[in-house]
């Protein structure tokens, strides 16, 4: 398989900026949030910089929004492609959903419906958006909590024909295909199966807060159990790929999350042979 | 069938109004009602921008209290939907909104305290760039002195208050009550990020303000001294402007030295 593994990572997060700096952390690789870095300079510009000089990076955007009927904002895109040649990321990445309409930001992301419509406009802004960076990006699934009337296919296969139609890659997040199956009733596996491996390029692990009847994605607990379960299966469907752990609030100190990231490597090695494992670095896990 | 444009229009009218035609285009099933699976988007929305300000504006919540805290949050939320990419702009207009609403508008020196605030956030996030230092201008022969022009570090903000909201800011932020609001025209602070990347202010006398803002025109040294000369005798004109610009050298404000022909 010619995919890029890059081993294991973590969200690059400001309360650690300067821990990363100190303990140069035996960590493979860390992913940065596009938008935190998009302005002139200042203190997290430094860090983004004194950090890329040591690891591996790749960037995640939240507000692309390539599912919106708004104009693409070219401005933000010539902006996303300065920072790129700045940071020279491995690749980036950016959601399967809209944010923004009429130019109000709702500074979520919104799913979208699934229908043919929706297909063709979406693929249509990632190849427009492909071909303005130079490179294929990567599109992540959302957690959802309400389904569309008029919806005619299940999310996966949104998911598949957008990255066909496009051809662009897939960022996979686990706890979102959990969280979405919990809130609409649907079996996570067959999300998985639904999926083509040769399109998914990253693995997203995290947590939520779960109100029995639903489950919102907070991405600020642990990842829980249920998640790690659906991890090992993704990795016996889709292989050796890159995965992180990916915490937006309620920060722990950076030691509870390479703890936590050594679990995702405890259950890979579980789950597929050492060889695989290698990353591109050349390096194997111990 | 609903057309993409339309319901991203309906959806974002309910998010940002909570009213619209919506409930229809969203499913109902045994497991959750529309307006429950919708009512999460919308609680969403409101508590993202809510913790948005809360976090720029940490000090002025304190000085509200948590119902007129409240009171601004839905007010302005509902008035400014927000057309920012980044929630770090969202609060932009919070300062004009509390100058020109009851009933903030009646305690001008809330506005105040919001638009210091806001300052201190441009410090922050503004871009970094090298420094000027004392060797350099010890480096400049006598006769480029005059002809000499200062760049200010993008980071400097310079903030004229009305009130005794920086005292308020500075005494909430020590844990102590706010003395009360107190008429005080031409309060003037110089606001930075120190060399070590730490955001600054202190106050700053009518004298350094004239210069800076002067600076700022793009004024050289020789026309900041011709303004020094109209507040004080001109024989002393050389070595108090020569002192102030010491000064900002050694607290990191200047960021390029110019000369100018």
């Amino acid at each position: 398989m010619d995919r890029q593994f890059l081993g294991f990572g973590l969200g690059l997060r400001t309360n650690h900026f300067q821990h990363v700096l100190d303990h140069q952390p035996d960590i493979d690789w860390f992913e940065v949030i596009s938008e935190n870095f998009m302005i002139g300079g200042g203190k997290p510009k430094y860090y983004l910089h004194q950090v890329r000089e040591r690891y591996p990076m790749v960037m995640h955007g939240v507000s692309l929004s390539l599912g919106s009927t708004d104009p693409l904002d070219m401005d933000y895109l010539r902006r996303l492609k300065t920072l790129a040649a700045e940071v020279q990321p491995r690749w980036l990445s950016d959601h399967l959903c809209w944010t923004s309409q009429g130019g109000v930001n709702s500074h979520d992301l919104l799913p979208m419906p699934y229908t043919e419509e929706a297909i063709e406009h979406m693929a249509a802004r990632i190849r427009q958006v492909q071909d303005f960076l130079g490179q294929q990006i990567l599109v992540e699934n959302v957690s959802s909590y309400l389904s569309y009337r008029d919806s005619v296919m299940e999310e996966w296969e949104f998911l598949q024909a957008v990255a066909d139609r496009a051809d662009c890659l897939i960022l996979l997040d686990i706890n979102n295909i959990y969280v979405s199956a919990r809130n609409h009733g649907f079996d996570p596996d067959l999300y998985l199966q639904g999926i083509d491996p040769k399109r998914v390029q990253q693995f997203h692990l995290a947590g939520h807060s779960d109100y029995g009847d639903y489950v919102i994605d907070t991405h600020d607990h642990d990842v829980p159990d249920a998640v790690w379960h659906l991890y090992g299966k993704a990795l016996q469907r889709f292989g050796a790929v890159s995965t992180m752990i990916e915490r937006d609030d309620n920060i722990p100190s950076f030691e509870e999350l390479y703890a936590e990231l050594q679990q995702a490597k405890t259950i890979a090695q579980q789950q597929l042979p050492a060889q695989d494992l290698i990353t591109n670095h050349g390096a194997a896990l111990a | 069938m609903t057309q993409l444009i339309e319901l991203q229009k309906r959806f974002m009218a309910y998010l940002t109004e909570g009213q619209g035609s919506i409930n229809n285009l969203v499913l109902d099933d045994d497991k959750l009602g529309a307006d429950t699976r919708l009512g999460i988007y919308r609680n969403a929305y409101r508590l993202r921008l809510r913790e948005a300000i809360d976090n720029d504006h940490e000090i002025l919540g304190l000085y509200l209290g948590d119902d007129l805290f409240e009171e601004m949050v839905a007010g302005y939320t509902q008035q400014h939907p927000s057309h920012y990419r980044s929630l770090r702009q969202f609060a932009n207009q919070l300062p004009t909104y509390l100058a020109t609403t009851e009933p903030f508008k009646n305690h001008p020196i809330i506005a105040e305290i919001a638009a210091f605030e806001r300052l201190l956030l441009d410090v922050f996030d503004a871009p970094e760039v090298p420094r000027s230092t004392l060797t350099e201008l010890q480096q400049l022969a006598p006769e480029q002195w005059p002809n000499m022009q200062l760049r200010l570090h993008p980071s400097v903000q310079l903030f004229n208050a009305r009130w005794n909201s920086v005292e308020s800011w500075q005494q909430l932020r020590a844990e102590q009550a706010p003395e009360p609001a107190t008429e005080q025209p031409d309060s003037l602070w110089l606001m930075w990020r120190s060399i070590e990347r730490l955001s600054e202010f202190r106050s700053c006398e009518p004298l350094e303000w004239n210069s800076l803002q002067l600076a700022l025109r793009g004024g050289n040294f020789a026309d900041l001294c011709e303004q020094a000369a109209t507040v004080m005798p001109e024989q002393q004109v050389g070595e108090v402007m020569a002192g102030q610009l010491q000064e900002w050298l050694s607290i990191g404000i200047v960021s390029q030295i110019v000369i100018g022909v």
